[in-house]
Parts: structure tokens; C-alpha cells; sequence
């Protein structure tokens, strides 16, 4: 994955991630999911993007992370992977952000390990560090069989 | 892709459908080996080929078709007829030739190989020569050796005298045909240039061009879904009549596109002659393939499923089921064999049958077979009925074969037929006999649109593929009638008798953790799935609607209980469930198998002998009605914007027929008329009249209730009232349904019914048949 480019980034909790744009992100709010009974927890659900069937996953499922108390207005962002949409379900969106090689380093050991099989690297930024995630990871990596 | 590359890839597809037009042409050719015309079509076919090869300087390709193309220019010009050993012949060149061209397709050029065998012997026959010994197809990449068998026929024919006459004979022929052939060609060029000014050239267009324009057509469907819930607010004029122009419209287009997805079924069908032959012949039986109704249309991908599983089918039938001719002739069958392909459209269905003339399938052999394999023990075996013997053989590595022929007896046929058939929401039906074997496969017309019923399940609706819904029904609680009881573990409902197991949908979603209570109204919809029947409890049945089916994506691989997901007119996404995956889910078909539920338990409830069940309904303003159920046949909910009017009669097109329509408010007493609006959606009771469906609009339908066949005679009589009888109390009016009948114009004197009327009188109550 090449670790220089623009990202969209976006918070869920304390994390500020991003991912690469290359991977076609658009942004969307306010989107009314259909929830999917008997399916996998990180599966938030199903809505229609322009006539597109688009599954939502829900971030701070994905990432073991406790519900937001005030959560209740999540923000979307999409990117496609095995010829299907998918949403990431995220607490707030940030900038497009453009980085460079320079400011790289690899993942650090001391995260935690079920964020750490999604995140490929860290950007340090001036002010705080850009979790780079890897999308293929975040969908491929759902347990599908969870009933 | 270069050009190039691009004129090539038309070329494969030209080829592609070359051969199988050759195929079909070649059999045929066998029946009637006298057929100028079709020995013109082979001769063209292979020119063109021949011609397209040098362009590309396919020269293996090339010399094949021509080598082919002079034995079938002698057989054209009248010089030889047609026998067996040269149809082998050219069905090994139409052979190679295919397998060369599938050599292209995958390494973009000519693949290596040795065809002198087949050049020699193609070159012999058209010289005249005979008594060829079948010539092993030799391989793609064969030995550089002539045939042994070539040479060793070639080697001893002594120029003799007899020979000579012959070569003579052939010359002077093909004086006569030079003449004859000349005159054909300008008569055939003038024909195809006129043939061609009637027809538009038919354009190539790419599946994903078609698939995207689908794709867009569907969310039209969707966009003018949600404009004709604007304009029903809306009091604009102006604006209603124009989306109700945007509203015919797209319906219009959505029909033209689904056309483009459909293919005739013939396209499959293409390539089962020449399968029947070769096996047949493999087997050393007889059996001709009579194809009936293969212009029948079915949608482009579900051609694709059903291409294997009636390859099995076919197998089997000649293998297994088509004696060989000594014994079909000591049972006094013909010593030729047919297998008959029958397509056609049913219910919204295509209908596909396999029929063969066979010794049908040995039931005691799979009994036998079934209690060698541990499947049931002996004891068991000796009460299953046929049918049940039957399914047997659609467990994955059954056969009754004694020995494996490369054709069948691995025993992976039948299962293979069913997963593949159900896996496109089809079903297989097997019926046989010392006569032979019918398959039946029911097959939906599309996938990509579907008719479905819409249910609540909390604030969310889903939808249940109307192939699965048998009836819907709502259930409410009264004292002294037993509703939701106890077998075994599994809730159950008594529907007319029978035991219903019931699924509750909320509980089995996981989105209630706790079953209602007993005593709560319930909707009920039946539904039947991997063979059996229950009813799924849910909150409320919503409204039936055609759905246009989109996949949930890879996340709910597994999550079975969704077959896909669909867009509804808000803009909302509801999933659409998979019934047998949820009838597994539930576990009631392993507790189904564990004991015994489909027998009948009437008689275990005593059915009483005082007693009649009839439908309760309601009309506008007269409630409580009743109507006997044995003259009800169906019940259907009809929406009022399907009802057209037939001169002064309201009709609807109910499966292949058209149904009138009785408003019954209008036939009997009491009842206030009512006019129908145009969203409205009406519960009519569908009764057989002679064998054509009358439907009865009325207002609500209740449920199916015991009443005493005491009648009470209504004094003075009341127009469409038989009498009346009292059930818990209350009095409910006995719908006269001859009476109905015949103020309607449909007395009992008419001309019987018209074709398929195997419908008797009997159908029809009349009141002698109540008075006793």
C-alpha cells in the first residue's frame, strides 16, 4: 500500500483514522440502516445508496470499542471492495488530509491487538497521529458465522 | 483491446455458434440424409469457417475444413448419399474443428496438433472409398502417424475393374451436378438476399451493457415508486396526469428489459441431440429426442443453472431408463426409444419435463439399495410408500447401478439436479411407471424480479418470496377453540384439521427473547419449504408487491436466513428471507423427522359428523357470512388497478385464465354496494365453475368455522341466502352459491366449460345436497 496520498479521515473514540481516498470514499450523513437480525455484530445494517445496496459496519463494534452514550447520529463513509459498497459507521469525519512518506512509521507494538491486524501504519502529523487502515481488513476480516 | 484482438474474439463467437448449429444440423441430417438444403447449411458452415481460418492464418483449422467441406460438397451435389460411417466422420471434424477454435479462445492462438488421420480418412471417403474401422478420436496434440486402420484399409484395394466403372460413373455424375449445382446457388444467392432485406440484422449488444441498463431501469422502478406517492397528495392536475404517464412508461420499459434477459430455451436444448446419439450409441440402444415448446423463454442466468442438471437427467434416461432394443421389443415397445423434451409456461412458472419411454425406475431395487446403505431399516422400508422410496434417490451418492460406465451410476446424479434446480427457487417432481419416467422441473421465470409478500416484524418490514406463501391468516384467540398448542416441543395450529407447526419470527430473529402470550391474535403466514409446511407468526402482513432482488453482499455469507435484499419505494432497504433456510434454522425440520406429523390427524379429532366447515366472511354492511369450503378453491387478494372490464363483466387474469368477477354485495340481500378504488386491494374467494375460476369480491375473509348442517330455512327467502345456521350464539348466513351463479349468468345450463373441464357438477352445492 503505498503510505504517501490523500486520506479521509475520520474519529472513532480517542482514534483519529484515515483512509486512502484511493479506494473511492464518499461521505454521507444521516442515512437510515436496516439492521440485519442473526448477523454478524459489526453488520450495523443495510441501506440504498443511489439504488445500491450498501452495507454499514459499525466501527466501534469492529474495533471492541463500548457504544457512544451520544452516538446516535453516526456519519458514513464509503469505499467499495469485492464489487460491493460498504459504510463505515464513525463518530465524526474528518479532513481530507495529504501526507507524505516522511512523517511514516510502522504500526507500534504496544496497540491494541484487535486494532492492530486493521491498521497499517501511523502518520505523524504536527499535532496528533493518523491511524492508517487497511478497508480489505475491515470487511474481510468479520467473523461471518456469529449464530 | 486491440482491434485485432477484437475481430478475433468476433470470430470465436461467430464459431461458437457454428458449431452448435452444427450439431443439431448433422443429427438431423442422420433422419433425413437426403436433405439438400440442410447438407447446404453444413456445406456453408464449414466454408465460412474454412474462409475465416486463412484470414487469421489458422491453417490446422483450415485444412480441416476443408477437408471436410469436399466430402460434404460431393454429398450436396448428390454424388454420395449420406451414410453412418460418414456422419462419424464429420461429427469427429465438427469435433476437432471445436476443440481447435477452443484452443484460440484460451491461448489466443492456434494450438499444436496432428490431424493427417482425420484429413486422410475424410480425403478417402470423398473419393469414394468405404468400410473406414472407427478411427479413435485422436487428441489435440496427437502422434504424427496416419490412422493404422486408414492405411490398412488403403493398402489392399486393388485397383479392380469394379472401381473403375464406379470413378466413371462418379465423373459423369458430377457433369450432371456441375450443371445443377450452378443453377441452385444463384437461386439460393437470391434467395438470402431477399430474406435478408425482411429481416434488420440482429446487433450484438455486451451482457454488461445489458445488466447496467437493468440496473437502471430498476431504480426508475424506484424513483416512480416514490413520484406516485407524491402525486397522491398532490391535488395538481397538471402534475398526477404526467407521472401517471411517467407511471405507464417505465412499467412499460421495466417488460421490454426483462424481455432482453430472456432467452429461448432452445439455446440449451441445441446440444442434446447430439448428447442423446453419442450415448445412445455408446450403449448400442435406439432413442430419438422429440423436442417440444423450446421456444419457450427463461432468463438468461437461469438457463445457465439448468444446463447440468438436464444433462444428469438426459444421462440417466438413455443409460438407466431406455432398454436396449432386444428387451424393449420382448416387451413389445417399440425397439426405438424417445426421450421427449416439454417446455412450457405455468403459473408464471417454465415448466421444463423430461419424459422417457423406459423401463421407469426399479422401486424395490432402491429399497433394497437404501436398506444396503443403512438409510432405513427393512422394517421401515416395508410402510414407505413410492413416493418416499423415491426421494431416496436423491441422496448425494446413491445408485442402484451395479457397475459405474462412464456415463452414470456414480450416484452423483440426482442430488446434483435437486441442489441445482432448488438453488434457483425451483423444484423437481419424478413420476414413474414400467412406462417409462416423467421429471418435472418447475422453474421461476426470473430471479432478478419477483413477486413478494411483505410482513412487520417489529418497526421493520421483510419480504417472503411469493413462491414460498400458501395462505395468510390471522388467528384470533376465542374461549373453547384450541389455539396454539404443544407437540413434541414445536407450537403448533390447527388449520382445517391439520396441525400447522408454527415459527415465530421475532423469536427466531432474536429481536424478542420471549414467545406471546397464548392468548394473542397472531398473523399467520404458510409457508412451505424443503417439503413441508408451517406457518410463520409475524406482526402484521403488509401488502404483496413485485420486488426487484439485489444480492446482501459477502458479509452475510452466514446469516442463511436472507436469500437478498431489495429497495423499497421509500428508499428503504428490506431483506428478503430465504424460507427453507429459516424452516432449518427453526429446527422443526429435525424435530419433524423425529415424529411423525404429516399424517392426518382428523380423525384423531373425531371429525364430526354433524358438522360442515365453511368459510366466514364479511360483506359491506352484512357481516358473518358463510360459504360452504368445498366450493372454494383459492383465496386470493386482488388489487383493484388489476381488474379490467370485459364488456359489462369485471375480469382478471388469474394464471393462464381469465376470472370473472362477482361482487357478491351486489347478488345478495342486505349487503350495501360498494365501489372499488383504485389503490384498493380486495379479498375475493376463488371458486371452479365448469373448470373456469369465478372470483367472489368481498369485503373481509374470517376464518374456516364447524357449523351444524342443521340449516335454518330463511323465511321469506332472502336473495344469495341459503339459510342460516348458529354457531356459538350467533347466527351467520349461508352464501347460495348456484343461486349466485345463475343471477350472475353463469346458471348451471351453460355449455360446459370449455378445454381442460374435468371439473364435475359436483363442485357446485345445490340444496338438496344440504337438506339430507
Amino acid at each position: 500500500m503505498n503510505r504517501a496520498g490523500s486520506y479521509a479521515t475520520f474519529y472513532v473514540g480517542h482514534f483519529f483514522f484515515g483512509i486512502p481516498i484511493a479506494v473511492g470514499v464518499e461521505v454521507t450523513k444521516g442515512q437510515e440502516v436496516t439492521p440485519v437480525p442473526l448477523g454478524p455484530k459489526e453488520v450495523a445494517g443495510f441501506f440504498n445508496l443511489r439504488g445500491q445496496i450498501v452495507t454499514a459496519i459499525n466501527m466501534r463494534t469492529r474495533l471492541n470499542l463500548p457504544d457512544d452514550p451520544n452516538g446516535a447520529d453516526a456519519l458514513s463513509i464509503f469505499f467499495q471492495d469485492q464489487d460491493h459498497l460498504f459504510a463505515l459507521l464513525v463518530d465524526r469525519v474528518g479532513d481530507f488530509t495529504e501526507v507524505t512518506e516522511k512523517t511514516f512509521e510502522e504500526t507500534p507494538s504496544n496497540l491494541d491487538p484487535n486494532a492492530r491486524e486493521l491498521i497499517v501504519g501511523v502518520h505523524k502529523l504536527a499535532d496528533k497521529l493518523l491511524l492508517v487502515l487497511d478497508t480489505h481488513k475491515i470487511v474481510s476480516g468479520i467473523d461471518l458465522v456469529q449464530n | 483491446m486491440d482491434n485485432n484482438d477484437q475481430i478475433l474474439d468476433e470470430f470465436l463467437l461467430e464459431a461458437g455458434e457454428i458449431f452448435d448449429q452444427l450439431d443439431i444440423d448433422f443429427v438431423q441430417l442422420e433422419q433425413t440424409p437426403a436433405d439438400k438444403k440442410l447438407i447446404g447449411n453444413i456445406f456453408r458452415a464449414m466454408h465460412t469457417l474454412k474462409g475465416s481460418s486463412g484470414f487469421f492464418a489458422f491453417h490446422r483449422l483450415e485444412k480441416v475444413a476443408h477437408a471436410g467441406e469436399s466430402l460434404l460438397s460431393k454429398l450436396r451435389d448428390g454424388v454420395f448419399t449420406l451414410n453412418e460411417e460418414m456422419t462419424d466422420v464429420l461429427l469427429e471434424t465438427s469435433d476437432r474443428l471445436r476443440a481447435i477454435v477452443d484452443g484460440v479462445q484460451k491461448q489466443r492462438r492456434e494450438p499444436e496438433g496432428d490431424d493427417s488421420a482425420l484429413i486422410q480418412n475424410l480425403k478417402f471417403l470423398t473419393e469414394g472409398g468405404a468400410g473406414i474401422t472407427k478411427t479413435t478420436s485422436a487428441p489435440a496434440v496427437a502422434p504424427v502417424s496416419p490412422s493404422p486402420a486408414v492405411e490398412a484399409v488403403l493398402a489392399p484395394t486393388p485397383p479392380d475393374i469394379a472401381e473403375k466403372i464406379l470413378d466413371a460413373a462418379i465423373a459423369d455424375l458430377e457433369q450432371d451436378a456441375i450443371e445443377v449445382v450452378k443453377e441452385a446457388s444463384i437461386d439460393a444467392a437470391v434467395n438470402e438476399a431477399e430474406s435478408s432485406k425482411e429481416l434488420a440484422a440482429p446487433i450484438k449488444v455486451s451482457v454488461e451493457l445489458l445488466d447496467k441498463l437493468m440496473n437502471l431501469v430498476s431504480e426508475m422502478v424506484l424513483a416512480r415508486n416514490r413520484l406516485l406517492s407524491f402525486a397522491r397528495t398532490s391535488g395538481d392536475l397538471a402534475f398526477n396526469n404526467t407521472v401517471r404517464r411517467i407511471d405507464t412508461v417505465t412499467l412499460e420499459l421495466q417488460e421490454r428489459m426483462m424481455k432482453t434477459r430472456m432467452q429461448p430455451i432452445s439455446q440449451v436444448w441445441s446440444k442434446f441431440p447430439r448428447l442423446v446419439r453419442d450415448i445412445a450409441q455408446d450403449c448400442g440402444k435406439k432413442v430419438e429426442l422429440i423436442q417440444i415448446g423450446a421456444e419457450t423463454e427463461l432468463d438468461r442466468t437461469l438457463l445457465e443453472g439448468i444446463r447440468d442438471p438436464l444433462v444428469h437427467i438426459i444421462r440417466n434416461s438413455v443409460d438407466h431408463g431406455i432398454e436396449v432394443p432386444a428387451e424393449r421389443i420382448a416387451k413389445g415397445k417399440p425397439e426405438q426409444g424417445s426421450v421427449k423434451l416439454r417446455a412450457f409456461h405455468e403459473n408464471g412458472m417454465v415448466v421444463i419435463e423430461i419424459s422417457d419411454d423406459g423401463a421407469g425406475i426399479n422401486i424395490p431395487s432402491v429399497k433394497q439399495k437404501a436398506i444396503q446403505l443403512g438409510l432405513v431399516t427393512a422394517e421401515r422400508a416395508s410402510k414407505l410408500t413410492e413416493r418416499e422410496i423415491i426421494d431416496f434417490i436423491y441422496l448425494p451418492g446413491f445408485s442402484t447401478k451395479a457397475e459405474i460406465t462412464n456415463l452414470s451410476g456414480r450416484g452423483v446424479g440426482m442430488d446434483v439436479v435437486r441442489t441445482n434446480i432448488q438453488a434457483i427457487g425451483g423444484t423437481v417432481d419424478i413420476a414413474t411407471s414400467a412406462q417409462g419416467t416423467r421429471l418435472r422441473l418447475s422453474i421461476p421465470l426470473t430471479l432478478a424480479i419477483m413477486p413478494a409478500v411483505f410482513v412487520r416484524c417489529k418497526q421493520y418490514s421483510y419480504a417472503i418470496p411469493q413462491l414460498n406463501v400458501i395462505e395468510m391468516l390471522r388467528y384470533e384467540h376465542r374461549e373453547g377453540v384450541p389455539g396454539v398448542e404443544d407437540f413434541y416441543g414445536v407450537p403448533v395450529f390447527r388449520l382445517r384439521d391439520k396441525l400447522i407447526p408454527l415459527v415465530f419470527l421475532n423469536y427466531e430473529l432474536k429481536v424478542d427473547d420471549v414467545l406471546p402470550p397464548v392468548d394473542q391474535a397472531l398473523n399467520i403466514v404458510i409457508v412451505q419449504a424443503a417439503g413441508i409446511r408451517f406457518g410463520l407468526v409475524v406482526d402484521e402482513v403488509l401488502y404483496m408487491q413485485e420486488v426487484v432482488v439485489k444480492s446482501v453482499g459477502p458479509l452475510l455469507k452466514g446469516t442463511p436466513v436472507y436469500s437478498g435484499s431489495t429497495i423499497l419505494g421509500d428508499g428503504h432497504v428490506a431483506l428478503i428471507f430465504d424460507i427453507n433456510a429459516i424452516a432449518v434454522r427453526s429446527g422443526i425440520i429435525a424435530k419433524l423427522a423425529d415424529n411423525q406429523f404429516e399424517q392426518d390427524i382428523s380423525a384423531a379429532l373425531g371429525a364430526n359428523n354433524d358438522s360442515q366447515q365453511m368459510l366466514m366472511f364479511d360483506l359491506a354492511g352484512l357481516e358473518r357470512m358463510v360459504i360452504p369450503l368445498e366450493t372454494v378453491d383459492r383465496l386470493e387478494m386482488i388489487a383493484a388497478t388489476r381488474i379490467d372490464r370485459r364488456g359489462n363483466e369485471a375480469v382478471v387474469l388469474y394464471g393462464n385464465k381469465i376470472m370473472r368477477l362477482i361482487s357478491l354485495a351486489h347478488y345478495v340481500e342486505g349487503a350495501t354496494q360498494k365501489s372499488l378504488y383504485g389503490d384498493e386491494t380486495v379479498p375475493v374467494i376463488v371458486h371452479y365453475h365448469h373448470g373456469q375460476p369465478v372470483g367472489f369480491i368481498v369485503k373481509k375473509v374470517h376464518n374456516i368455522v364447524n357449523v351444524p348442517t342443521q340449516v335454518v330455512m330463511v323465511s321469506p327467502p332472502q336473495r344469495g341466502i341459503m339459510g342460516s345456521v348458529i354457531v356459538n350464539d350467533s347466527v351467520m348466513s349461508i352464501l347460495n352459491v348456484q343461486e349466485v351463479l345463475n343471477m350472475s349468468g353463469l346458471g348451471p345450463h351453460q355449455e360446459p366449460g370449455l378445454a381442460g373441464d374435468h371439473f364435475s357438477d359436483n363442485d357446485v352445492i345445490t340444496m338438496d345436497r344440504e337438506d339430507k
